[in-house]
């Protein structure tokens, strides 16, 4: 299809008929103005083509004008297979009138009209109106071209058509798909991504059950076994036990026993009396002896007693005597000890004396110091004022010299200056001659010389005549002007110095210098002389030492007066003094220490006889009661029973303590079994008895439980349900098995389905993207562009990296898009179905080089598709170079 | 004198590889044979029914099913039950058979766990004792008839053994255990030696015989077999007249099922039909067979379609029960099978990758998985209709 003309009467903005003629087969730019009605001419293409003129849909009536609401009416003139169509449509709803004519004559009105527009277009229709298709993808309406290329489903089917008449049929067609997915279900309905689900997943559930079903029969079944056995071996102990076992025997042993035990216990009782009256005799007898014993020993200790006591009283009186004596030696000690202490303190009194009387001589000797100090001062003032005497006298200054030396060397200038020019006047004259010759009435000092002549000389030579010599000299009365200033500045300036010439202000200089340094010497030894002590709180200065002197004389004073001295001794003998008292201390220190080392003895010894007579003197008062104690005692026991009888009555007992142990030995001969060893004979054996009941009735009780655990298990049939158990396990195996198998089957078949249809969409999409291709190296070369199963644009790839679709930017995103519709209608034009494209408004968003690309990209795809470009944007799309558009006014 | 001779019923044994309800009903058989062996011991005049060990099939049996065999004995009333432990059932201190004596047992139904002549009936003048050999343990190492040499009793008196175990020299089947001599019915002077213990019914000798399972319970197959039919489902009605005499010994049927093992090998899909007819043939009831079928071959995916469809079906459900294992079937697609699927597209790609995978036989387990996922697609595409 290739539009030609579109003709516009009352549609929409537009109130009379307006025309669009001459639209060429590549590209043509219709530019106008915002609101000149470029959308409308879309809408109004659009409208006669997929919109019924008898329709009635809102946004049918929305052609009308807003204002008029007059009938409006488009008219399209297109080419499509070697005819020119022209479909004029009248939208008046119910009155509308559709009339569709061929340039060989056919004509078509309404339905028929219709009709024949969607067979000849290739779109669906419906009541209300058709479906774009395919060309709601290549005709962009205003502000859509951004988008996506997106094909609606019958715009996909129809660019599907194209492509499988290209690649060939790469689908199975509808069942094809359907294929894929009922294996996916299949697989869905057995196994999700987290594992088997439905009958898969109960036959796991249920295999897990059963497992343990067996698992638990498995040990209920052994149970029951051990069950069988234990009953077993308790049948057989119970059978044992009752078989090794003879009532009547035991019950007589035990009969035996018992009558054994009561003779047993008859002669026990017997030998335990005999035993005690034995025990009793020989008590008794022990305890008459211990009497006898007890008296006799009270005798013999009070006689000892006595004997100690008589010795302790000698030792008393020897104690007291030795107490004395080392009483003695210990005053005596002391006295000579008290001595020496005395003494001791009087020599620490005269050393302390002592030192108090070399603070004295000390004390004298820095006031001694200080005065020769303050002596020395004196005198060197007085140097000092003779030096600034003579320093005064002199006048001649270092400044004085230096005007002298000034001065002469200006005039020893001046001479030379003069001489440079004078007239040389030699004389060479007899030495008797002499006399005769003056110069300028002076006589000459030497025979021959030569003098300078600077002004008008007068030789007079007595008795000749003169000669006057007046040298010419320029500047001569300056020359002589000079040296005279200099003469007098060397007057003036020995007059000021006080000297004769130079060399004697010399030496007066330095005498004046040496006077000055001398003086300089003598300012400095004065201020050595008191540099102040800063330990002594002594500030430095002659003044300050004369302070610090007075108050030393006066602590001299009264130091001498505490120490009652008329005057300071020497040095000498006071040291001398001091050493000998020192000696002194010594000595007495060491005879101190003998005194008292000597003293120790005799106190030790008088400590020792004081504790001996102490102790004599308690022992001497306690033997005296203990003894009077016995003998009252001794008295009072003998008041009671006499020795002898005491002796007769201890024999007595003892005999019959005698007389007693025999009977008793006599019973222990007969004694036979004790009664302790048949009680346990008799203990065990009934025992025995008892143990044997026990175990009868433990066995029999055992017996019993295991019987009656194992007739309430045997009825269940645990084998029985073990063996069904097992089955149901081993079915539910091999289910499992199955379902797997089926699973890895079912995948496989989708896995490979999914592989081959993948495959095959790429072999489908290649067409549309070997069609986008050149025209995407035109404007972003090296770039790749990736298209869905949808022809959806997903991606595009740049150096190898993938850029998904929605993360471009806007303007990329629309020339990606217009490119891709380029292809599709290039594809279409493949299929002998030439597709016009529409861009109104679009490339809105592209810069400067890129437009310039896509208007390339457009002429280029405009030698074979129709496009018809709809902007506002005059001076841009000039450069598109593309045929003009107009919309005129019909006349 | 006349009596059944039978043995290894297991009752309670089950059928793990067959579905519940198939499952069910084979049990559900081994139960009612008693009633089949009473019912055969009164139409053939005999009084006494000898099972030489496995009545049950394990010691742990519930109560039911114990009772249910006692109390189908009872009820034939004219009818001496003689039941032996056997190495399924054998004796243990109160185990099964203690619990069966404490039941209360019919007066005709008499257990016998220990080793020793008891006399059971008289024949006119002569006595008849049976000699039980007993089992006490799974599997013993000593001839547990050997007592019967020597065991006394009168003169004239027609012995009869009964024991469960191989007979030495005859091979064995499964675990051989628990031999007896061969000549134990000469040596003891028995008029016969009814043993038990193989499911198959055999002769050993003249007065030694095994009678088989009389319900089958195995798809396995006589040596040198002449049928499909698998062992068991029969018991042997015995004739004694006089302690000397040989006996008249004669199978009888009894089982309710009749257990078939059928290999085939299919080399093209028109064979599907003949293993039809086969099958159908097996018996004008076929809700009594039960098959083992075993398939190999290879076949094209509609050839296996037809097979589904005709075999595990068709004859499938008309079958009491049927065992089929696939993995010797191997799916051959052939280029008609692929363009059914589609002549071309992705479904197609997808088919003939699929075939691919299928021949590589370096990896049999991808193989195979790749050969049912091409059976699968076929289904699919025939589940979606015909191709639009």
């Amino acid at each position: 299809m290739k539009i030609r003309s579109i003709e516009l009467t009352n549609f929409c903005k537009f109130v009379g008929t307006f025309r669009v003629d001459n639209i060429g087969d590549n590209v043509n730019v219709l530019v106008g103005r915002n609101e000149l009605g470029k959308s409308t001419l879309l809408k109004a293409i659009n409208g006669a083509i997929f919109e019924k003129a008898k329709s009635t849909a809102a946004h049918v009536k929305a052609f009308r004008h807003f204002v008029n609401g007059t009938v409006p009416e488009v008219k399209l003139a297109f080419d499509i297979d070697g005819k020119s169509w022209t479909i004029h449509k009248r939208f008046a709803g119910q009155a509308g009138k559709s009339t569709l004519t061929c340039s060989d004559g056919r004509l078509f009105e309404d339905d028929a009209a219709e009709a024949e527009l969607q067979r000849l277009l290739g779109f669906a229709g419906s009541r209300s109106g058709g479906e774009p298709g395919i060309w709601g993808t290549l005709w962009v309406q205003q502000g859509q071209s951004f988008g996506d290329a997106a094909l609606d489903e019958h715009g996909q089917r129809t660019m599907q058509g194209c492509l499988e008449a290209q690649v060939g049929l790469v689908t199975g067609g509808t069942r094809g798909q359907k294929i894929p997915k009922a294996i996916k279900d299949a697989l869905e309905t057995l196994r999700s991504s987290k594992g088997p689900r439905g009958k898969f997943k109960d036959a796991m559930d249920r295999l897990a059950e059963s497992k343990q079903e067996t698992t638990d029969l498995e040990a209920k079944r052994q149970s029951v076994f051990q069950l069988m056995e234990d009953l077993a071996r308790n049948k057989r102990e119970l059978k044992q036990e009752t078989d090794s076992w003879d009532d009547a025997a035991h019950r007589r042993e035990v009969e035996a026993e018992r009558t054994k035990r009561t003779v047993a216990a008859t002669h026990a009782a017997e030998l335990r009396s005999a035993t005690d009256a034995a025990k009793l005799a020989c008590e008794r007898a022990t305890q008459a002896r211990k009497s006898v014993d007890d008296r006799a020993k009270a005798v013999a200790e009070l006689e000892s007693l006595e004997l100690q006591l008589s010795d302790l009283s000698t030792a008393s009186a020897g104690a007291v005597a030795a107490k004395a004596d080392a009483q003695a030696s210990v005053d005596t000690g002391e006295a000579k000890l008290s001595d020496l202490r005395s003494k001791t303190s009087r020599n620490a009194e005269r050393a302390r004396n002592l030192e108090r009387i070399r603070a004295i001589v000390s004390l004298n000797g820095e006031i001694i110091q200080h005065q020769l100090t303050l002596d020395k001062a004196a005198s060197l003032e007085c140097e000092a004022g003779k030096l600034s005497e003579l320093i005064g006298a002199i006048a001649t200054t270092d400044a004085a010299v230096t005007r002298i030396e000034e001065a002469v060397t200006e005039l020893s200038a001046a001479d030379a200056a003069a001489n440079a020019v004078a007239t040389t006047v030699s004389f060479a004259l007899e030495e008797s001659a002499l006399p005769s010759v003056a110069l300028d009435g002076k006589a000459l000092d030497a025979f021959a010389t030569s003098l300078p002549i600077l002004g008008k000389t007068v030789i007079t030579i007595q008795d000749v005549g003169a000669i006057t010599v007046e040298p010419q000299i320029k500047d001569r009365a300056a020359l002589v002007a000079r040296r005279d200033a200099a003469h007098e500045e060397v007057k003036a300036a020995l007059e000021t110095a006080g000297v004769m010439d130079l060399a004697a202000a010399r030496t007066a200089a330095a005498q004046r210098k040496e006077y000055l340094r001398r003086s300089a010497d003598v300012g400095k030894e004065l201020a050595n002389l008191a540099p102040g002590n800063r330990t002594k709180k002594l500030a430095a200065g002659l003044e300050a030492l004369k302070g610090h002197l007075g108050e030393l004389r006066g602590r001299l004073r009264v130091e001498m007066e505490k120490c009652g001295l008329a005057e300071i001794p020497g040095e000498d003998d006071l040291t001398s003094d001091i050493a000998n008292n020192h000696a002194e201390g010594a000595r007495f220190a060491a005879e101190i220490e003998t005194a008292e080392a000597e003293l120790a003895g005799p106190q030790d010894a008088l400590a020792q006889a004081d504790k001996k007579l102490l102790s004599a003197r308690e022992r001497l008062a306690g033997l005296n009661g203990t003894i009077e104690t016995k003998k009252a005692d001794l008295a009072a026991g003998r008041a009671g029973a006499s020795d002898e009888q005491l002796t007769a009555s201890a024999e007595s007992l003892e005999r019959d303590a005698v007389a007693r142990d025999e009977q008793l030995a006599e019973k222990l001969r007969g004694q036979g079994e004790t009664v302790e060893a048949i009680d346990a004979r008799i203990k065990r054996l009934e025992g025995a008895a008892a143990n044997h009941q026990r175990s009868v009735a433990n066995l029999g009780i055992e017996v019993t439980r295991l019987t009656a655990l194992i007739e309430a298990n045997e009825g269940a049939g645990v084998e029985e349900m073990l063996l069904a158990a097992e089955a149901e396990r081993d079915r539910l195996t091999n289910a499992i098995a199955e379902f797997e198998k089926e699973a890895a089957v079912l995948k496989l078949l989708s896995e490979t389905l999914e592989a081959a249809e993948g495959e095959a969409k790429t072999r489908y999409l290649t067409p549309v993207i070997s069609r986008v291709e050149p025209y995407l190296k035109m404007l972003l070369p090296g770039a790749n562009i990736v298209l869905d199963e949808d022809l959806r644009i997903a991606a595009i790839q740049r150096a190898g990296q993938r850029e998904d679709f929605d993360v471009l930017s806007g303007g990329t995103k629309e020339q990606l898009a217009v490119l891709t519709r380029l292809a599709f209608a290039e594809l279409l034009l493949g299929q002998g179905r030439p597709a016009t494209v529409i861009l109104d408004d679009a490339l809105a968003f592209s810069d400067d080089d890129r437009i310039e690309s896509m208007f390339d990209v457009l002429m280029r795809a405009g030698d074979k598709v129709q496009i018809i470009v709809l902007t506002c944007r005059k001076r841009l799309f000039t450069r598109l170079g593309a045929a003009p558009l107009e919309i005129r006014e019909a006349a | 004198m006349k009596f059944i001779h039978s043995s290894d019923l297991q009752i309670g044994k089950v059928f793990g590889y067959f579905e519940p309800e198939v499952a069910s009903a084979l049990q559900d058989a081994r139960q009612a044979v008693v009633r089949t062996l009473g019912e055969a011991a009164v139409k053939s005049g005999a009084t006494t029914v000898l099972i030489s060990g496995d009545v049950y099939e394990k010691q742990q049996m519930s109560q039911q099913t114990l009772a249910r065999a006692i109390e189908n004995m009872r009820a034939f009333k004219s009818v001496q039950w003689h039941l032996m432990p056997g190495n399924h059932d054998h004796f243990r201190e109160n185990g099964l058979w203690d619990r069966i004596v404490r039941m209360q047992l019919p007066s005709n139904v008499t257990v016998h766990t220990q080793a020793g002549a008891v006399r059971i009936v008289d024949e006119g003048d002569a006595p008849v004792f049976v000699l039980p050999a007993p089992l006490r343990f799974t599997s013993s190492a000593d001839d547990l008839t050997a007592y019967m040499d020597k065991e006394a009793t009168p003169e004239g008196a027609i012995r009869i053994g009964m024991a469960h175990g191989s007979i030495q020299g005859f091979g064995s089947e499964d675990e051989a255990s628990n031999y007896v001599a061969p000549s134990r019915a000469d040596s003891a002077g028995l008029s016969y030696l009814a043993m038990g213990d193989w499911h198959r019914q055999m002769r050993v000798n003249d007065r030694c015989w095994y009678s088989g399972t009389p319900e089958a319970d195995q798809f396995k197959l006589p040596p040198n077999p002449v049928s499909s039919h698998c062992n068991g489902g029969s018991a042997l009605l015995v004739e004694v007249n006089g302690s000397n005499a040989l006996p008249v010994v004669a199978p009888i049927p009894t089982g309710r099922y009749q257990w078939h093992r059928i290999e085939k090998v299919l080399t093209e899909d028109a064979q599907v039909d003949l293993l039809e007819g086969d099958l159908r043939a097996l018996d004008s009831d076929l809700s009594k067979i039960v098959v083992d079928l075993r398939v190999t071959g290879a076949v094209s995916l509609a050839g296996r379609k037809k097979f589904d469809e005709q075999i595990l079906q068709s004859v499938g459900a008309a079958l009491r029960g049927l065992r089929f294992d696939e993995a010797g079937l191997v799916l051959n697609p052939t280029d008609q099978d692929l363009d059914e699927i589609d002549h071309a597209g992705f479904v197609r790609v997808a088919a003939d990758r699929l075939k691919a995978m299928a021949a590589v036989l370096s990896d049999q387990g991808q193989a195979s998985l790749a050969a049912l996922a091409l059976k699968r697609l076929y289904i699919e595409h025939l589940r979606q209709g015909t191709r639009s």
